[in-house]
């Protein structure tokens, strides 16, 4: 029911992130955002690639992106605390490209700085998730 | 009273005599080696023969069988020491999130194989790291058993040139 419940906020909210483009705001000048991932898709090395919702794959529901502190953080009420550095940062012609490791993965996120929008890649030995993204700057919540 | 003072003459002979022998104690003993005095030397001369062909095996054979060598160094690859160090640093208890992407429990069949994949994976670094070290170990263990030998090697060059029987 919980995750019924879950699936339809969600749902909502990437409905409302696609329909009304109230999640996904413009980053220019922004050092900290939150983003939440609305879809995923995952690929093995047999070959088998699927679709789903991002928190299917144990994506949390949503992470805050610390720019400054090179940080990926759940916010603070978040059933569980997680977080992931990043070791590279780059904001370039309107791009926002954060690459790091975490123990098995190395990950990659390319963020769109005007719409908001972009793509996490997070990719082990044996397979691929991809995430889409939508992000709104923290300083304007 | 003459039987006595036999017993207890025989018992002071042997006392000395057995004195001249490597002790428990003595640094050929604690190489596990026994050192005969051949040619009758005195227990202090063997004392002194014993410390200086220590020393000059030390010498020739670079190695010192009683200090410690020290504890196997063993690099392990990625894993969660770094992120658990991290994690100390900042001063709080946070789980990875990215590397538990793909790894919920969930009874969702089609996602079956992928969460199988990533704990397998993780699985297998972990089994690799666990033989890395212990192939380390055997490894260090091995140089040390070849340097101890070494070292006993010299010792008894040293004393038998002195006139003593080792074994």
């Amino acid at each position: 029911m919980n995750r019924l419940l879950r699936d339809s906020s969600l749902a909502t909210l990437a409905g409302m992130a696609f329909s009304t483009g109230v999640w996904a705001d413009s980053l220019v000048d922004s050092n900290n955002f939150l983003c939440t991932g609305w879809s995923a898709a995952t690929c093995t090395t047999e070959g088998e690639c699927d679709v789903t919702e991002a928190w299917r794959l144990n994506m949390p529901d949503f992470v805050t992106v610390d720019l400054e502190a090179e940080l990926l953080l759940t916010p603070e009420a978040s059933d569980e605390p997680r977080e992931a550095e990043f070791e590279i940062r780059r904001r370039d012609e309107g791009l926002i490209v954060l690459q790091g490791i975490q123990e098995d993965r190395a990950w990659s996120w390319v963020i769109n700085e005007t719409s908001g929008e972009g793509t996490m890649s997070i990719s082990s030995d044996s397979s691929n998730v991809t995430v889409f993204t939508v992000c709104t700057p923290t300083e304007g919540l | 009273m003459n039987r006595l003072l036999s017993f207890c003459l025989l018992t002071a002979s042997l006392a000395v005599m057995d004195s001249s022998i490597a002790q428990p104690g003595s640094l050929a003993s604690s190489l596990g080696l026994f050192v005969y005095p051949s040619a009758d030397q005195e227990p202090d001369r063997l004392e002194l023969d014993e410390f200086q062909c220590y020393q000059w095996s030390k010498n020739a054979t670079g190695v010192d069988p009683l200090v410690a060598q020290p504890p196997a160094r063993v690099e392990v690859s990625g894993g969660e020491a770094g992120a658990a160090g991290r994690s100390a640093v900042r001063g709080a208890a946070r789980a990875a999130l990215i590397a538990d992407v793909a790894d919920r429990d969930t009874s969702d069949a089609a996602w079956a194989g992928a969460l199988l994949g990533a704990r397998r994976g993780r699985r297998d670094q972990q089994a690799r790291n666990e033989q890395a070290e212990r192939n380390a170990e055997a490894e260090i263990t091995a140089q040390n058993e070849a340097q101890t030998e070494n070292f006993k090697k010299g010792f008894s060059a040293c004393m038998e040139g002195r006139k003593y029987t080792v074994k």
